[in-house]
């Protein structure tokens, strides 16, 4: 039975007081004695031929100590590798010496493929220094011609970006039955089409990236301090396909990492060029990032353009689903870049709703701009976009309330699990139950008085409601590979009890956040039955702690999380054990409760855990076969996902004059199964609305026909801000998963998922009476303006 | 990014820093630094020499006189903010540095240094010229004392330093008003109206002035709208042919806006801050 005061409860997170107080170290905060700065000289063009690299002007400037091009690499650091390969597919990517799918050089050799590809790196005494010696590298540059649009890249006579790559195609893959879907389109009473797109967006973590390799001539160990979402991942990339060094050679530690929503869990080309150079140079290595850096060359977000139909019957049952997707990959495959924009994309279409006949199709196409990764609920929020809005279209077509038809097609209570028909088996929810509850809070069925009052003051009202389901907690491996991941997806944790009683928990998984050093503790807690402050949780150096895969996918908390509490039962199995040998007493005799051990029907005689532990671990006497110590390691791989899910309402009104627009409601009901800490948990559902909001109302980078990034700092690209939101209206329901022992669900992305479907509806709901049916994100006023002012004279949209 | 190598200079008088601003060609002056530090970190402006204002202690004066406000060069934001907080006769000064930036922006900001960076959407330079505020320089050549209008529509400037300004006493029966329409990246409107109106008898507008800026390069006052506004009613605006007298503007296109759509701004928000003006102006 969980202990409410621990697991469960909304303790205050233990990492704020030195985030707060500004103690906490990130890469930027260390130094090393004796450390040299990288800066690296990035492409001005977006797809050039290298003609020429003249180094030698830079190299006799103050203070420079190396300057490194790809040349000098060669044979020594070889190129980067993409560990996720749309599963199942025909797919082509850069090349690897050891047959691996290639994701480019670390420095390019002969040629250049967006505006950001790094070229050359300086080592210098001071940072400025080496920027300083960046301008004085002269390069020739031939260029080439350039693409930007990834239709345009799949063409015949497009510029091509990589020899491997015919005409730019990484991957074409389909999900469900294209036979059945299109005899049911063709049967169908009622079809509508749309094109949706979501624009590219750029991740902002409030920290850019950062590395700093050390290596030590005496062991042969390099040491890499980054910001990384997966330490150990990138240990095993690093050392064995990047660096070609033993693994146990390379130890990998992240600091406090200062957020990611999906960019840290990449290697970029300063990872391995720290160590590289810190080994040629003898000395430590550090490169710090900016936000101008950051934003044209960490990796970006969304970019999907999809065409898809919906079918259905006049009464509004969906028969059919069908959508071709295009995504742009950017120059490069990013680590796992490929298999975010297509299986999240393809799986997700069907989103809660009962479609017997669903297909997918999605191109993964290189063009001249970053390269794609993944943003906060990448693939499963563009895939709800596009079914949210094809339903408002076909509520449209069929003269249906939005929601009627919703509430008509929603998965029932008792169909789980509920195979999706795209690849994903729902495993629990309650779809009409949110649906109906978030409709009530909004008040949905008041809404028209709502817009009478709204518009005697100038503004049109508008409401849209999205519900969602999401695919979290990646994942079993044995699934994960038959979708293309190269690498395993469990997770690891070992829990000691110290002789004097305390517990540490060491976790593979690591946070950049999201609060596990709370989270992990609460659920060690709850299990052993200790005070949650005698619980430390440790992560983050290979050195230390288990292997693990890192955080991503909304994973950690459901898989790490779900070794934490395997590690403490086995912790109290072998308690149990020890106590019963001890005291002569059968193992089904002893009682383990709230972290004390007593004989079946003697609660006097009850030992605190404190002391049993002590006597394990003196190993005076202990049954045979037991070994001393109170330590155990689990590896939890899951039996399946998990399915986050809920409904969200936005309600936006819209100055009839200026057209600009004020999310004035949010109301958001989520089942994340159940929950360890509401108060964490609420917080990663802000800051996930917050990340749709961004990307409805404002975020989009704009890339020039040159691939020059225009929206190139936080001036030119728009994010959201506290005055942005409204107060946000949350409610939880509990749908515990049944694959896993405590219940839970992923919560750090999966409220990301709806918002732009709901804010989407609630705009075109304002604009409704003007005959507007869609429009494209971001929403701006001028936007808006255009397409009120196009409607009013007549125009068609 | 890191700026380009640069020296600094830090003088204690104002003789001082009008010799360090002439001694060597690239000095720029730094009264805050928002602008200008930003620009230097992208290397796309490399000062030979910063000569930073704040120790010089004349230029930090803000005080409400009987002939109105004078603000040094180098107050902040937030202390104009202040000096003005129990007065109804600059609202549409608090309006514009109110919303400008957040508190630790307004801390560092300096009135100067808005004005004299002049960015084309910055609020401060049309309130400045709405207000009829006087703008006052020296320089190696001497010093002087301009209308705010006459000051903005001066060419190179960069030998001088702005000393202080000075907002008058609006006359009886005046309001005055700053809004403006955001652009969702940066902060800067696409669109902004700085507005001061004078009543007559039974709620006719006596006089008005009329200054737009995110609209075109600086700050623009539209005599046509005064003329067109003098003498009719605050509430018949309506029948005021606002687009109309909009016509001759030229405004600014670019990745924010369009023309069409900043000019659509300008006449909705100059109706708007008419009406808060002349609202203020009868509650005197």
């Amino acid at each position: 039975m969980p202990d409410a005061n621990v697991f469960g409860a909304a303790l205050k997170r233990r990492e704020d007081p030195a985030l707060l107080r500004g103690n906490a170290k990130f890469v930027a905060d260390l130094t090393l004695p004796n450390m040299a700065h990288m800066a690296i000289l990035r492409s001005p063009h977006a797809h050039a031929r290298i003609k020429e690299i003249d180094t030698r002007e830079a190299a006799a400037l103050p203070g420079v100590i190396r300057i490194v091009t790809a040349a000098d690499l060669d044979g020594k650091v070889m190129p980067l590798p993409c560990i996720w390969i749309p599963g199942g597919a025909e797919s082509h990517f850069p090349s690897h010496p050891y047959g691996l799918p290639g994701a480019g050089t670390v420095l390019a050799t002969d040629r250049v493929r967006y505006i950001g590809d790094p070229v050359a790196v300086v080592v210098a005494e001071t940072r400025y220094q080496a920027f300083d010696a960046l301008e004085a590298i002269k390069v020739d540059y031939e260029p080439l011609p350039v693409v930007t649009h990834v239709e345009e890249a799949l063409k015949d006579g497009a510029p091509q970006l990589h020899d491997e790559v015919p005409n730019n195609l990484n991957a074409y893959c389909t999900y469900g039955d294209k036979e059945a879907a299109d005899r049911a389109i063709d049967a169908a009473e009622v079809s509508v089409s749309l094109n949706v797109r979501n624009q590219r967006t750029i991740n902002n973590p409030i920290e850019p990236r950062g590395a700093l390799g050390h290596f030590d001539p005496l062991t042969g160990e390099y040491t890499l301090w980054a910001t990384t979402q997966s330490p150990y991942n990138h240990r095993l990339l690093l050392a064995f396909a990047i660096l070609g060094i033993p693994y146990n050679k390379l130890r990998v530690i992240a600091p406090e990492i200062g957020g990611s929503f999906g960019t840290k869990g990449y290697i970029y080309s300063d990872m391995p060029l720290v160590l590289f150079l810190a080994r040629e140079v003898g000395r430590p290595v550090k490169w710090i990032d900016s936000r101008e850096g950051l934003m044209r060359s960490t990796v970006q977000g969304r970019d999907q353009i999809q065409y898809a139909t919906l079918a259905g019957t006049k009464d509004g049952k969906i028969t059919a689903l069908k959508c071709t997707s295009y995504a742009n990959l950017g120059a490069y495959p990013s680590t796992i870049g490929p298999g975010v924009a297509t299986a999240m994309v393809g799986r997700s279409l069907t989103s809660v709703y009962d479609i017997e006949h669903a297909f997918c199709d999605v191109y993964a196409g290189f063009t001249n701009i970053v390269p794609l990764g993944a943003q906060r609920g990448s693939g499963r929020a563009e895939a709800t976009l596009l079914i949210e809005r094809l339903i408002d279209r076909y509520a449209d077509e069929i003269g249906m309330d939005r929601a009627e038809v919703r509430r008509k097609n929603l998965v029932a209570a008792d169909r789980f699990p509920f195979d999706n028909r795209l690849g994903w088996r729902y495993d629990s929810g309650n779809y009409p139950d949110v649906f109906e509850r978030v409709l009530n809070l909004v008040g949905y069925a008041d809404i028209d008085s709502k817009k009478e009052e709204a518009r005697a003051r100038g503004k049109r009202l508008g409401v849209g409601v999205s519900p969602y389901v999401a695919v979290c907690g990646v994942g079993p491996s044995p699934r994960m590979s038959q979708e293309g991941m190269l690498g395993g997806t469990w997770e690891a944790a070992t829990v000691r009890v110290t002789p004097t009683g305390e517990v540490s928990v060491m976790i593979g998984s690591k946070p950049h956040g999201q609060g596990h050093e709370t989270t992990m503790a609460q659920i060690a807690a709850d299990q052993l039955g200790v005070p949650v402050d005698m619980v430390e949780v440790l992560h983050s150096d290979t050195k230390g702690a288990p292997f693990g895969q890192g955080t991503y996918g909304s994973r950690s908390y459901t898989v790490c999380g779900s070794a934490v509490q395997m590690s403490t039962q086995k912790i109290i199995a072998k308690v149990r054990r020890a106590f019963a040998h001890m005291n002569e007493i059968a193992e089904d005799d002893v009682v383990y409760e709230s972290g004390t051990v007593y004989p079946k029907g003697a609660p006097d005689k009850a030992q605190p855990l404190q002391q049993v532990a002590l006597m394990i671990w003196y190993g005076w006497n202990l049954p045979a076969g037991m070994e001393p110590n109170l330590e155990e390691t689990s590896f939890f791989d899951p039996p399946d996902f998990n399915y986050p899910f809920g409904a969200h309402a936005a309600v936006v009104e819209i100055d009839e004059q200026t057209g600009e627009l004020e999310l004035i409601r949010y109301v958001a009901v989520n089942d994340v199964g159940n929950v360890g800490n509401p108060l964490v948990v609420d917080g990663q559902f802000h800051g996930s609305i917050a990340h749709g909001v961004g990307q409805a109302l404002m975020e989009e980078a704009v890339f020039d026909d040159n691939g020059q990034l225009v929206t190139n700092s936080l001036s030119e690209y728009a994010l959201p801000k506290a005055e942005d939101l409204p107060f946000f209206e949350l409610e939880r329901t509990v749908t515990p998963s049944p694959h896993n022992a405590l219940g839970i669900k992923g919560a750090g992305e999966a409220a990301t998922v709806p918002v732009t479907a709901a804010i989407s509806s609630a705009v075109c709901d304002a604009l409704a009476d003007l005959g507007v049916k869609h429009m494209a994100m971001p929403f701006t006023a001028e936007k808006i303006w255009q397409a009120m002012r196009s409607a009013k004279a007549g125009g068609a949209l | 990014m890191i700026p380009a190598s640069f020296d600094y200079d830090v003088p204690q008088t104002l003789e001082q820093a009008v010799h360090a601003l002439t001694q060597r060609s690239g000095a720029r002056l730094l009264a805050g630094g928002y602008q200008l530090l930003a620009a230097m970190k992208t290397r796309s402006v490399r000062p030979s020499v910063l000569v930073d204002l704040r120790k010089i202690e004349a230029l930090r004066d803000v005080r409400l006189e009987p002939k109105g406000l004078h603000a040094g060069a180098m107050s902040t934001l937030a202390q104009v903010q202040q000096s003005i907080a129990g007065t109804r006769d600059y609202l549409a000064v608090s309006d514009v540095v109110g919303d400008m930036g957040d508190v630790q922006f307004r801390n560092q900001a300096t009135i100067g240094g808005v004005l004299a960076d002049e960015h084309p959407a910055a609020g401060l330079p049309a309130v400045a010229v709405a207000l009829a505020a006087s703008i006052s320089t020296v320089s190696a050549q001497g010093s002087e004392t301009l209308a705010a209008e006459t000051f903005f529509s001066k060419g190179d400037r960069s030998t001088l330093i702005m000393t202080n300004l000075h907002f008058p006493i609006p006359e009886p029966r005046t309001g005055s008003a700053y809004l403006k329409a955001r652009a969702v990246s940066g902060g800067y409107p696409i669109c902004g109206v700085a507005l001061t109106v004078t009543l007559g008898e039974r709620g006719v507008i006596e006089r008005c002035r009329v200054v737009l800026d995110g609209v075109g390069a600086r700050a623009q006052r539209i005599m046509a709208v005064e003329d067109l506004l003098a003498g009719t009613p605050v509430e018949a605006d309506g029948g005021v042919d606002m687009a109309a007298a909009l016509q001759g503007v030229q405004a600014r296109a670019d990745r924010h806006a369009s023309a069409e759509y900043r000019l659509h701004l300008a006449s909705v928000l100059i109706s708007r801050a008419l009406r808060v003006a002349a609202e203020r102006a009868r509650q005197g």
